[in-house]
């Protein structure tokens, strides 16, 4: 198996076989539990006071909780309250995904296309089954925009169809590629200056340019990890507003 | 050599990595995502730990910091209510004072007028008081000097009479009768004052 992709490898810690399928518990498993356990510490033990004046890691809950609800409020309005567990829940799965990436040697689940591909088929099967509930056939109006000239119909019919099952595939490729772009760079990069040291052959310079290189390249992994749990929130708002109010 | 050395370990660390990972076709070399093999111990997993995410977001988490947030926002909504009664009763005790303290100017200025009007009619009462005695004082004064005058008249014309006698005895040596004496300085009087 080449070096850089090595990373995403999984290695069962405890084999569990339930009937034919291998459920076994891998580095992958474990953090994905790691990240659910963290992000249900960080929500409840920091307002278990429900204090008045937030303190440090209160505020974290708070802001965290106000960002989303902010973002879901702005798209689904009066029943943002509605959907809001469901779409800050997505958005720590992602968040703790990518955050917990970072740390060396730990495992990136959001860089496996599986768990994405899971996610966002869970986000537009919700938001689709959300539309069919709610407005009943109605709902393929969706692929017909009010106030489209009839003529049109044959054109447009069948690219709004493609748009909206593409739609769980961007989705889930987005994020996955900009986990899996950013980890073999990185694991490019590091890998060079490992073995620019190990064989020993001078131009320390160059070594050091390249190691601060992937230093930067880490701050702007934070970032991308970020920005890319946000843009999941985002769009699966979208998708939530267009189950419920077809455009 | 050093040149050669380089591009050699730059080959080894960079170029065939990468090289491996985007040849390797399906199978163990191919990106490990791929492994289909791995796909329902992650599914599963993610299911679990999505549902213990949602579950305690949904029932404890969310809502207890909602009800944090809206103490929080109660508590401030109620606090800025007050300090808007609070204001307003300022503003009210403000528009009490300023209304006394006009009231007391008024009463103030109303009793200096008052004040001053009374001096001045006092002022002018004696004034008049003073004017009419002093015309009865002048009035009584012209009445002495009036009497003093016809009693000075009286007596001249009887001195005269006597110096007119004693003129004609002494002068012409002869003796003139009263009453004669009388008339004719009455009548010289007369002339004199015509």
């Amino acid at each position: 198996m080449s070096d850089i992709l090595e990373q995403f490898a999984l290695k069962p810690i405890v084999p569990i076989h339930l009937g034919s399928f291998d459920i076994s518990f891998t580095q992958s498993s474990a953090f994905m539990i790691a990240g659910a356990l963290l992000t249900i510490a960080l929500m409840t033990l920091t307002v278990r006071g429900k204090a008045l004046i937030p303190g440090r890691w209160q505020n974290i809950s708070e802001i965290l909780y106000e960002s989303i609800f902010g973002l879901t409020r702005e798209y689904l309005s009066d029943e943002a309250w509605k959907y809001f567990p469901f779409v800050f829940t997505v958005f720590m799965v992602v968040l703790m995904g990518n955050l917990f990436g970072l740390i060396p040697f730990a495992y990136t689940y959001t860089s496996q296309i599986i768990v994405t591909g899971a996610l966002a088929a869970l986000v537009v099967g919700f938001a689709t089954l959300l539309g069919f509930v709610r407005h009943g056939l109605h709902f393929f109006s969706l692929f017909f925009p009010k106030g489209t000239p009839i003529v049109m119909a044959p054109f447009i019919i069948p690219v709004e169809i493609i748009s909206y099952l593409s739609r769980p595939v961007s989705l889930s490729i987005r994020l996955c590629l900009n986990m899996v772009m950013g980890h073999m760079l990185m694991r490019l990069i590091g890998g060079f200056c490992v073995t620019m040291i190990a064989l020993g052959i001078g131009l320390k310079l160059f070594t050091a340019v390249t190691f601060s290189v992937n230093t930067m390249l880490m701050a702007l992994e934070c970032l991308v990890a970020l920005i890319q749990a946000h843009v999941f929130a985002v769009l699966t708002c979208v998708y939530l507003k267009d189950g419920v109010e077809l455009h | 050599m050093k040149r050669k050395a380089l591009m050699t370990s730059f080959a080894a660390s960079v170029l065939l990595p990468a090289a491996q990972a985007f040849a390797a076709d399906g199978g163990a070399g191919g990106l490990p995502q791929m492994d289909v093999r791995t796909f329902p111990s992650q599914l599963f997993w993610l299911a679990v730990s999505f549902a213990l995410i949602y579950i305690v977001m949904a029932k404890i988490s969310l809502p207890r910091v909602r009800e944090t947030l809206d103490n929080r926002n109660a508590r401030k909504d109620s606090h800025l209510d007050q300090a808007g009664q609070l204001s307003e009763e300022a503003e009210k005790v403000k528009k009490a004072y300023e209304k006394s303290l006009a009231e007391a100017q008024k009463k103030a200025a109303d009793a200096m007028a008052a004040a001053a009007r009374d001096a001045s009619a006092k002022a002018a009462e004696e004034q008049s008081a003073f004017a009419e005695k002093a015309r009865k004082r002048l009035a009584e004064t012209d009445r002495n000097i009036a009497a003093a005058k016809t009693e000075a008249l009286g007596s001249m014309t009887e001195i005269a009479t006597g110096i007119a006698s004693d003129i004609a005895q002494k002068v012409a040596n002869m003796s003139v009768a009263e009453a004669d004496a009388k008339r004719a300085v009455e009548a010289a009087l007369k002339e004199h004052t015509a």
